[in-house]
């Protein structure tokens, strides 16, 4: 890690973990709505941090970060920040999951620091279009997944009804975030989809074979299949609600074990140590 | 068209097909899929993981590899049973589909409350309305009561094509990838620079054949030319091989390099890993020279690369330090050293190093280090059915697409005369969720609003 990226990235840590803090606060112990606007703001700042590391990364090691667990992270969680808000431009009523998505990507991005990768150039395996197309797929995915999850958590704490009365008024109305979240699991399924079908013409000209029930390909599939199983019992049989809510939480943990138990897994052709 | 209604008039009719087509079922056999899956990656599975792994775990967790060792969990995927399960999605993929080409008749649409109403100053015309509402992709069914009353429906994507063309992606993707692995090849061609390999069962290295397969081998020839690494710093950055497709009077020439292998016949040769091979000769003490062939060296540890040869009463271990300094690079060395080491009865006899181009008298005889050149070892894979696997995906991935996320959605607009104003009820729906039937009848309210008032 280069030294100005090193202190973009702490600032972006450090940036995220107040915004969420104040997000929280926001609407919990000091239910003041300028403090919203402002976290909203700081986030904002730190997601430029983020993107100024992400830039020092890629001109520093000579290609854009997809090698190993830190640089995976680092755009992944740009990508779900990113998407959070591209998409509070439509529906500003999301912001209340800021909390949510700074906490996720601050412990996605702390974890990352485990496995740094020296900075160097990319490997015969990466050299691969197919590559690009897979891990823009897998990004869109995995930050529309993650953004339905915590809408899905704010769907369960606005159904149990417990909360403060002040509280409950400021958060937008269940039938919203139950369509707001069911757009991002769409939207999602569709990416996890083309990463899945991408991913396996990848792996015909890399490795010989559009398929190896290898266990990164099998915990997408699980993943995809989980959507898969959300969208048909909503729209084929109706569903709504909790239920659906708790296959959303447990789909976005299967994804995570999927991008990031990558590096607990000791045999995988995912980590691309062969030539 | 009477026959083919007839036809699923009646499969609709069968208890099994029913069950089979039911949401609860497809929903119950996902949930299934998804959890035997789960088992799998959790369960360490026998074609991923090395043998030693393998003896390692069942020592950690006795009783549980015991179990899985017999109920065949260790090789899930492959289990009768996986597969049986694949076979049921798959009918239910295909039930599902064929039932969803029925017609299923004229859509209604009962709203009871219009969702929108607003006024407008003139009547608006049905053609203007027509053309906006074909440039939004609906298909107009309009249906005119009179000149103080009439309605306009619409609508767009509403068609169960798309879901249909996912599914049948889905079932072709399953279909070809059962008959791919059912008829396709897996093996490995070792080739040193200027060596040529025939595509016939006993050239390969090492070969897996599928049942259906059938020894459907083509003999063309590939020789492998020249091969060459780059590095930047230690870090290998491109690995490139020449090689010459011959087959009879055709022949061509090729770069394969990794992610880019070469293609012929439905075979793909991909580089899987490199190293060195030296040339090994040896003569008696009469001079006649019994042994000659390039010896292709596997990297035994970091830095060099070794093999053994039998001969008769003597075993003979290679060993190659291509670098005398300490990096990881792979280019040809221009000084290599060859160690050798003879051994009788598993005791070393004798022991030496030899430079390129030297001699040395053995008891074995005379070996010579006479040349030294790259080998490739390249995977082959044959998978004949893999054209269709693409199109599989492309149709499920469109049909995907389309179905999700250009919203399917019915509208319903009812235009009365209220003295010299007219009155309009927009009303709309979709399974897709309220806010897209919102945003939807917002931009009609906008233009009827903006063109007639």
């Amino acid at each position: 890690m280069s030294q100005l990226e090193e202190a973009f990235f702490w600032l972006t840590l450090v940036g995220y973990g107040l915004a969420g803090i104040i997000n929280l606060a926001s609407f919990t112990v000091l239910k003041r709505k300028k403090l919203l606007y402002f976290s909203k703001q700081l986030g904002f700042l730190a997601f430029i941090f983020h993107l100024v590391a992400l830039i020092t990364r890629t001109v520093v090691s000579g290609h854009f970060p997809v090698k190993g667990g830190y640089e995976n992270a680092l755009v992944g969680a740009a990508s779900v920040v990113g998407l959070f808000y591209l998409v509070q431009r439509y529906f500003p009523s999301i912001e209340v999951v800021g909390s949510g998505i700074f906490f996720i990507v601050l412990l996605v991005m702390g974890t990352s620091l485990t496995n740094i990768p020296p900075l160097e150039p990319l490997t015969p395996p990466y050299k691969s279009i197919w590559l690009w197309i897979h891990v823009l797929f897998a990004w869109l995915a995995y930050s529309s997944y993650t953004l339905a999850a915590a809408l899905s958590v704010l769907y369960l704490i606005r159904q149990r009804g417990t909360l403060d009365s002040k509280l409950l008024v400021k958060l937008p109305s269940q039938e919203k975030i139950d369509d707001i979240w069911f757009r991002f699991v769409v939207f999602g399924f569709v990416t996890n989809a083309i990463m899945i079908a991408s991913g396996s013409i990848w792996a015909h000209y890399l490795w010989g074979s559009y398929w190896k029930w290898d266990p990164v390909e099998t915990w997408n599939l699980i993943s995809w299949l989980a959507f898969g199983l959300f969208l048909h019992l909503r729209l084929t049989m109706g569903w709504r609600g909790r239920k659906l809510a708790w296959i959303t939480i447990l789909g976005l943990i299967t994804i995570n074990i999927g991008f990031w138990g990558v590096q607990l897994i000791p045999s995988t052709y995912h980590l691309f140590r062969k030539l | 068209m009477v026959f083919w209604e007839k036809l699923l008039n009646s499969l609709n009719k069968l208890y099994l097909v029913r069950f089979l087509v039911s949401p609860r079922v497809a929903a119950s056999l996902i949930a299934l899929v998804t959890f035997f899956s789960f088992i799998g990656v959790v369960i360490p599975q026998k074609f991923i993981y090395p043998p030693e792994y393998m003896k390692r775990w069942g020592q950690d967790f006795p009783s549980l590899s015991r179990f899985a060792e017999s109920t065949g969990l260790t090789n899930l995927f492959y289990t009768w049973w996986f597969l049986f399960l694949l076979s049921l999605v798959f009918l239910s993929l295909f039930l599902c589909t064929l039932l969803r080409l029925k017609p299923s008749g004229k859509k209604s649409f009962k709203t009871s409350s219009f969702q929108k109403i607003l006024a407008l100053k003139r009547k608006p015309d049905i053609e203007e309305l027509k053309s906006f509402l074909s440039r939004r992709f609906y298909r107009l069914k309009i249906q005119n009561e009179g000149e103080k009353l009439f309605f306009v429906y619409a609508w767009r994507f509403d068609t169960p094509f798309f879901s249909i063309l996912f599914h049948l992606g889905m079932m072709i993707v399953l279909l070809a990838a059962v008959a791919d692995k059912s008829s396709g090849l897996n093996g490995t061609a070792l080739l040193t620079e200027g060596e040529a390999f025939t595509e016939k069962h006993f050239d390969y290295e090492t070969l897996v054949e599928a049942p259906f397969f059938s020894e459907n081998h083509q003999f063309f020839k590939v020789m492998l030319e020249r091969f060459d690494v780059h590095y930047e710093g230690d870090v290998l950055t491109d690995a490139q091989a020449r090689v010459r497709v011959i087959d009879g009077d055709f022949q061509k020439e090729e770069l394969v390099k990794v992610n880019y292998p070469l293609s012929y016949k439905g075979f793909s040769f991909l580089i899987d890993k490199i190293g060195f091979s030296p040339l090994i000769n040896i003569s008696n003490h009469k001079g006649e020279t019994f042994f000659s062939s390039y010896v292709s060296l596997g990297e035994e540890k970091k830095q060099s690369f070794a093999d053994f040869l039998n001969l008769g009463n003597y075993s003979l271990n290679f060993e190659l330090y291509p670098n005398t300094f300490n990096s990881r690079r792979l280019y040809l060395p221009e000084d290599p050293l060859l160690g050798i080491k003879v051994r009788k009865a598993g005791k070393v006899v004798w022991q030496g190093s030899l430079k390129l181009g030297e001699a040395v008298e053995t008891p074995v005889g005379t070996i010579a280090f006479g040349d030294l050149r790259y080998w490739v070892l390249f995977q082959v894979a044959y998978s004949p059915l893999l054209p269709w696997i693409f199109f599989g995906f492309f149709l499920a991935v469109t049909g995907l697409t389309v179905r999700l996320l250009f919203y399917p959605l019915n509208i319903c607009l009812k235009f009365e005369a209220k003295g010299r104003k007219w009155e309009v009820g927009i009303a709309g729906k979709t399974r897709l969720g309220k806010m897209v039937v919102e945003r939807e009848l917002k931009k009609i309210e906008g233009y009827l609003g903006k063109r007639y008032n």
